[in-house]
Formats: C-alpha cells, sequence, structure tokens
C-alpha cells in the first residue's frame, strides 16, 4: 500500500474506493435535497436572498416594531382614532399591500449559523480528503480544499450582513453559495472519475 | 302542498344560511395576510359600517393580577380595531392584535372576537416560525374558534399541539389566550 504523501484515489484498495463513493453519492443526494430546500424556500437569485433576509421597507418596519414592545403608562384603553371607513385602509400608508415578509432575528441566524458552520465542516472535509488523494495539479488541489471552507463561512457573515447591514449583501450570499456548490459539483465528479476510471499508473501530476 | 312547504322552508334554510357571515376565513387561508384585508374580512364582512382603533395598555400590575386569574402573561401594549355598526354605536366586532415571540421570530396574530367574547376567527400577519408552520394553518386554529376568556388554554389537554413544532404551538396558543383575556378585563 502506498505511503500518504503518494495515496492515489485510483489506487485506494476496494474498502476505501467504496467508502468514498458511497460518502460521495450520500453527499450529493443530501446536495441536491439542500439546493431543492433552497429553490422552493428561498430562490437563487440575490433579489430573492435580500427578501429572505433583509426583507422589504414594510416588512423591516412592522419587525423593527414588534422587536421592542415598550409598555408605557397605566393599565387602560386609550382611542387611537375617529371612526374611519374601510376604504381608508386603502390608503393608509401604514397599511402593507403585500403580506409581511417575516425576516430573522439575530438568535434565529446564529442558531442557522452555527448548525450550518458543523455541517458544511463535515461535508468539506470528506470533500478534502478527496481531493487531497486526487491527481490534480498543486494550486488546483489547494484551492479546492480551501476556496469550499472560505464560502461557508462567508456565506453566515453574508446571512448577518444581509439581514444588519443592507441588501446589497445578498450578493455574498449567492457568491458564497456558489462557490460551495461548484466546489462539490468539481470533487463529485473529480472523485468519482479518479477512484473509477482513471487508471491506477497514470504519472501522479500534483 | 306538503311538497312545496318543505321546498320553501329548505330555500328559506338556505338563505338564511348563506347570509350569515362565513367563519374563520382568514384562519382558513393557511398562510400570512396583510392587514387591510384581515381587518376588511373580519369585521366588515361580519357587519360593521366603520372601523376605529384604540389602544389597550397593560402594565406590570395588571399583568400580574390577569396571570393569577387567567394563568397567562399579558404585559404589554396592545393594538385593537372595533368594528362599528351603522346605528354608530353597536361595536360588532373587535380585532385584538396580539405580538408574540416565537423561537426563530415574532408572531402578530390578529383575534377576531364577538361582542360577547368568543373567537370567530384569527390570522397572521407576521409569522416568523419557519420549521413550525404548520401552527399558522385551520387545522391548528380552528381548536381556538368559539374559545373565550377563562376557558383552558393548554397544549397537550385541550389544545393539541402539532407535531414537530410545539413551541410554535405553544406560542400562538398563548397569543390567542393573551387576545381573549385583553378583550374580556379592557373592551367587553
Amino acid at each position: 500500500m502506498d505511503s500518504l504523501p503518494t495515496m492515489r484515489l485510483s489506487r485506494l484498495p476496494m474498502a476505501f474506493k467504496l467508502l468514498f463513493t458511497a460518502a460521495l453519492m450520500t453527499l450529493g443526494t443530501g446536495y441536491i435535497f439542500a439546493l431543492s430546500n433552497i429553490a422552493l424556500k428561498i430562490g437563487f437569485s440575490p433579489d430573492q436572498a435580500a427578501e429572505r433576509y433583509y426583507g422589504n421597507e414594510a416588512s423591516r418596519r412592522v419587525m423593527e416594531g414588534l422587536e421592542e414592545t415598550p409598555v408605557e403608562g397605566e393599565a387602560g384603553v386609550s382611542e387611537e382614532s375617529e371612526e374611519f371607513s374601510f376604504d381608508d385602509l386603502d390608503t393608509d400608508e401604514s397599511m402593507s399591500d403585500e403580506p409581511i415578509v417575516s425576516i430573522p432575528t439575530f438568535e434565529a441566524l446564529v442558531s442557522e449559523g452555527h448548525f450550518h458552520l458543523f455541517g458544511y465542516t463535515t461535508i468539506f472535509f470528506v470533500c478534502g480528503l478527496v481531493i487531497a488523494l486526487a491527481d490534480l495539479r498543486g494550486w488546483l488541489k489547494n484551492a479546492l480544499i480551501v476556496a469550499p471552507f472560505a464560502a461557508s463561512v462567508l456565506d453566515i457573515w453574508s446571512m448577518l450582513l444581509t439581514r444588519f447591514v443592507g441588501a446589497g449583501f445578498a450578493w455574498l450570499l449567492v457568491v458564497s453559495g456558489m462557490v460551495m456548490a461548484m466546489s462539490f459539483l468539481l470533487v463529485f465528479v473529480i472523485g468519482i472519475y479518479q477512484l473509477w476510471f482513471l487508471h491506477p499508473h497514470t504519472n501522479d501530476i500534483s | 302542498m306538503r311538497r312545496l312547504n318543505l321546498i320553501f322552508a329548505t330555500a328559506l334554510v338556505a338563505v338564511a344560511l348563506g347570509a350569515q357571515p362565513a367563519v374563520a376565513q382568514i384562519a382558513k387561508t393557511n398562510g400570512v395576510v396583510t392587514m387591510k384585508d384581515a381587518l376588511k374580512e373580519m369585521l366588515q364582512n361580519h357587519g360593521a359600517a366603520t372601523l376605529k382603533k384604540v389602544s389597550v395598555t397593560v402594565d406590570a400590575d395588571k399583568s400580574k393580577a390577569l396571570a393569577q386569574t387567567y394563568g397567562v402573561e399579558t404585559a404589554g401594549t396592545y393594538t385593537v380595531y372595533q368594528g362599528i355598526g351603522a346605528d354608530k354605536s353597536t361595536v360588532t366586532g373587535t380585532v385584538v392584535i396580539v405580538n408574540e415571540q416565537g423561537k426563530e421570530g415574532p408572531l402578530q396574530l390578529l383575534v377576531a372576537l364577538n361582542p360577547e367574547g368568543k373567537i370567530y376567527d384569527l390570522g397572521f400577519t407576521v409569522f416568523g416560525e419557519d420549521k413550525g408552520k404548520s401552527a399558522s394553518t385551520w387545522g391548528f386554529l380552528k381548536q381556538f374558534v368559539e374559545k373565550k376568556a377563562g376557558d383552558p388554554f393548554v397544549v397537550g389537554n385541550d389544545i393539541d399541539g402539532v407535531s414537530g413544532a410545539t413551541w410554535s404551538s405553544n406560542s400562538v396558543t398563548s397569543a390567542a389566550e393573551r387576545g381573549v383575556v385583553v378583550f374580556a378585563e379592557f373592551l367587553k
């Protein structure tokens, strides 16, 4: 058996080939489900990501109002308006024409962030292991190992930045998601090809 | 002749039923609605000609007293819309807006009550619970129709919680109970 520095996917024993293949297939299925989940709940465009995490002006106004509900004054009832007609609701600027898009709270994003980061680390550690054993040029190998980890951290930060700083950061969210998806796709294709179709005696090009 | 009478009676019942406002139309939408649509359905379609906006404040002392009676914390400021009948004096229905903090995000529940204080419709204008979405559907909300202050609002007892959405079930139940208690104590 090869030592670790010379170990390659194409020369792995059958048990390891099956292990890596099963892991890649299962992760691939998981990735398809994850992308389907995003497609169904949010969408892939920056505008859709911005709506999910930044909301719109109406939703931000309502949500900020909900977050701070101070109790002022003594218990009792006070009139806020004279009687008005139902038609006035249509011209009331505080009444949104569209349903309010609920935007996540800081606590919800922290919860989502830690959950995702542990998941990303597990997925991309397996991917990194596959790529570390692949016959690839050094720079491509290193890039494919590091890029998804960097993108996953950027992904979490861009959710927070989009929610609390500005809708423009939704681009960062989309780009980091694309980097992770492309990295995984390359790892999957390269991994399966080199595990099963690359001749074991092909020269190491790394 | 007897057959004619039967047809006439059936037609009368059908007309009478048709004239009744449909109950819980907003709750049956199974999702988030706009405030204006909800108020029109909950108040205008239930006999109100105009509406009035009032505010109810429940301070800490009053909340503590109400908690001893009803078992629910109500401290906060509530916006309330009252539907006023064509006679300009009758309150035909009341919508209490209750803000509640869910697990993932805030909820804003509109609780529509008849003059006796019984719930006849509910609707969300904000529902921040992504995983607990089932708690915003008619299947769950229908359990609150006809409930009033003093009735038990206990998930797992008289309210069937949504499987996998216990927190959301509790949040919605608490919001609905706060709505009926605020109405009973300040607006009835």
